[in-house]
């Protein structure tokens, strides 16, 4: 969108991933994304300082307090405090996001790039597989998964993981297939480099943008599956404060105590915004193909 | 043409397979023993309990258990769910038309607003009408869809008594959840839309027919829009999955009786046939869409290669 600033000048003879970085740090996308993401990270660090209440605490002569001065955010209909409910929240989002995308990528590495290099008839056999599990539509694939493993908070990561994995699979495989055909890798094949050898040091640091990518694109996925999980009951349980949580049987205070349904959803979104900011503007620098 | 179909529809068949395996298997990893969930609540001896197994085929080998679950899916059987002891098809029939419904409705719109949003952004390209409208769709694509459909019923339900926040029934009652989960999914269609439309206003034949002197409309609705719009339709697909699976929820939110209720009460249950029958039917329904997507797909697209 930006191209004056992007063609600004950049000292000749800069490494690529510098000049990115630098490309980077001038879009405002990826500034206010990668500005709200520090702060959610921050909060997540410090949320025993800036927490007002303790998160858990009950206190129901006080429940459904409107936002002022005892309840910076108002209260839920057990008392609690919402503000220090979200900001503990804080947590446990940064942790679905970062696990859920961790087993995406480690599963998606290890059968993307053997896929992607091996090809024939391994890769005919093992992409019908993965077309199986795109044959459900990828909430469902979560949905279905803690069906079977049962609902709780780390079954739900486990199950988003895994509803993540067939795009992580394919992007790394197309990748791998784009790269080992380079001559740098064929020269390497043919001094004798193991396989293992040619796929760790030749084709994975030739293929990290569109991971990098997808890595930043799939958190805020990740987050709201989550989420959505916990709201409808089979994510993280109660007393959790997790947001998706917080909203569960709100629906039954959406007039009397608006602010139980509004500021929960609200930190979802910021957070889910963040990771998008940052991502499309990851795409912009790292994709030539968008460029 | 005919070859790309008949390839198409055939490499259909392992995956419709495969789904067969994986909707078995969701029984098999289960942890614990599906007679003790047969039987929650109940007194049994093990008598009761060799003989439920016996009848279930639970002692059979594992490939003969998955040859017993493919009869029944060959004669639509898919076993009786244990809450409400009727046959899970029946229960499916009876609730998976609304969720389609819903399905639907909110494609339609997500397709309507969706095209109209990206198709103006990229005709007025920097202006505020775009900004604007980038901006909000930004924020869609950032929002739990659960949230959005509380906040509506919180500022449109309440204040317009004559749409239903909750239940279902009518095309009133359609209204709230079909906007909750169109809205979202316009907001991928407008950008979407957007980057295409910007992409083909830069080809030769546009600037071809700028230099013939058509009209700016005719130029875009006849040359550009067609052209643009091919690729839209391919994400049109994966769309109808995303809203699938929305619907589950917003279901949730605004109390609609459809499959996506069912589904989650029957996880709550532990009712393992109708888990395992709601799976099979989305995922063969999905995979059906699918196909008639891409088949639409190379209709639409004459430059397509068929290999």
């Amino acid at each position: 969108m930006n191209n004056k600033t992007s063609r600004k000048f950049i000292k000749p003879h800069t490494p690529q991933w510098k000049r990115n970085l630098i490309i980077l740090s001038r879009k405002n996308s990826a500034r206010i994304g990668g500005a709200i993401l520090l702060i959610i990270i921050l909060t997540a660090i410090f949320a025993p300082f800036i927490a007002t209440h303790d998160p858990y605490k009950m206190d129901i002569i006080n429940r459904l307090t409107p936002p002022g001065e005892d309840f910076i955010l108002g209260s839920d209909n057990m008392g609690r405090d919402i503000f220090s409910r979200i900001i503990y929240g804080t947590r446990i989002t940064l942790q679905i996001g970062f696990i859920a995308v961790t087993i995406g990528l480690v599963i998606g590495l290890f059968f993307g790039l053997l896929t992607g290099y091996l090809g024939g008839v391994f890769d005919l056999v093992f992409m019908r597989f993965v077309d199986v599990l795109m044959a459900f539509p990828p909430f469902l694939l979560a949905l279905a998964i803690v069906a079977v493993l049962g609902p709780s908070l780390t079954n739900a990561m486990i199950a988003v993981g895994i509803g993540g994995l067939p795009i992580f699979i394919r992007t790394i495989r197309s990748a791998t297939m784009e790269a080992k055909v380079e001559d740098y890798v064929e020269a390497s094949i043919a001094q004798g480099a193991s396989t293992s050898r040619v796929l760790i040091k030749h084709i994975l640091p030739n293929i990290t943008s569109p991971i990098i990518i997808l890595v930043t694109l799939r958190f805020p996925v990740a987050i709201l599956s989550a989420a959505a999980l916990s709201f409808i009951g089979l994510g993280a349980q109660p007393p959790t404060p997790e947001w998706g949580a917080l909203l569960v049987g709100a629906r039954a205070y959406i007039r009397a105590a608006p602010w139980v349904v509004n500021y929960p959803g609200l930190a979802i979104m910021i957070t889910v915004l963040a990771f998008n900011l940052l991502g499309n503007a990851l795409r912009d620098v790292f994709d030539p193909r968008v460029r | 043409m005919v070859e790309y179909i008949s390839k198409r529809i055939l490499f259909l068949i392992p995956v419709l397979i495969g789904i067969t395996i994986f909707v078995f298997l969701m029984r098999v990893f289960v942890p614990g023993d599906p007679v003790d969930i047969m039987l929650f609540g109940q007194p049994s001896t093990p008598e009761i309990r060799e003989n439920l197994r016996q009848q279930l085929g639970l002692n059979e080998p594992i490939i003969v258990q998955y040859g017993i679950f493919m009869r029944g899916v060959f004669r639509g059987d898919l076993g009786n769910s244990l809450r409400s002891r009727q046959p899970v098809t029946v229960e499916i029939a009876d609730h998976f038309p609304n969720t389609i419904r819903l399905t639907l409705a909110s494609l339609s719109l997500a397709i309507i607003i969706g095209i109209f949003t990206g198709v103006l952004s990229a005709i007025y390209k920097d202006s505020w009408v775009d900004v604007l409208s980038m901006l909000i769709s930004l924020i869609g694509i950032s929002m739990p869809a659960f949230w959005l459909g509380l906040l509506l019923i919180m500022n449109v339900g309440v204040r317009v008594p004559w749409i239903p926040v909750m239940g279902s029934g009518t095309w009133r009652h359609l209204i709230l959840p079909a906007f909750t989960l169109g809205l979202i999914a316009s907001a991928i269609i407008a950008r979407m839309t957007r980057s295409c439309m910007l992409d083909v206003l830069q080809k030769e034949y546009i600037r071809t027919a700028r230099a013939k002197g058509l009209a700016e409309k005719r130029i875009i609705y006849k040359h550009a829009l067609r052209n643009a719009l091919i690729p839209v339709v391919t994400i049109v697909g994966m769309q109808f999955g995303y809203l699938l699976g929305g619907a589950f929820i917003i279901e949730i939110v605004f109390n609609y009786t459809g499959i996506g209720v069912q589904a989650i009460n029957a996880i709550m249950w532990r009712d393992f046939p109708m888990i395992q029958g709601i799976t099979l039917v989305v995922a063969f329904t999905f995979v059906m869409v699918n196909l008639a997507v891409d088949l639409l797909y190379s209709l639409l697209n004459p430059q397509i290669r068929y290999d």
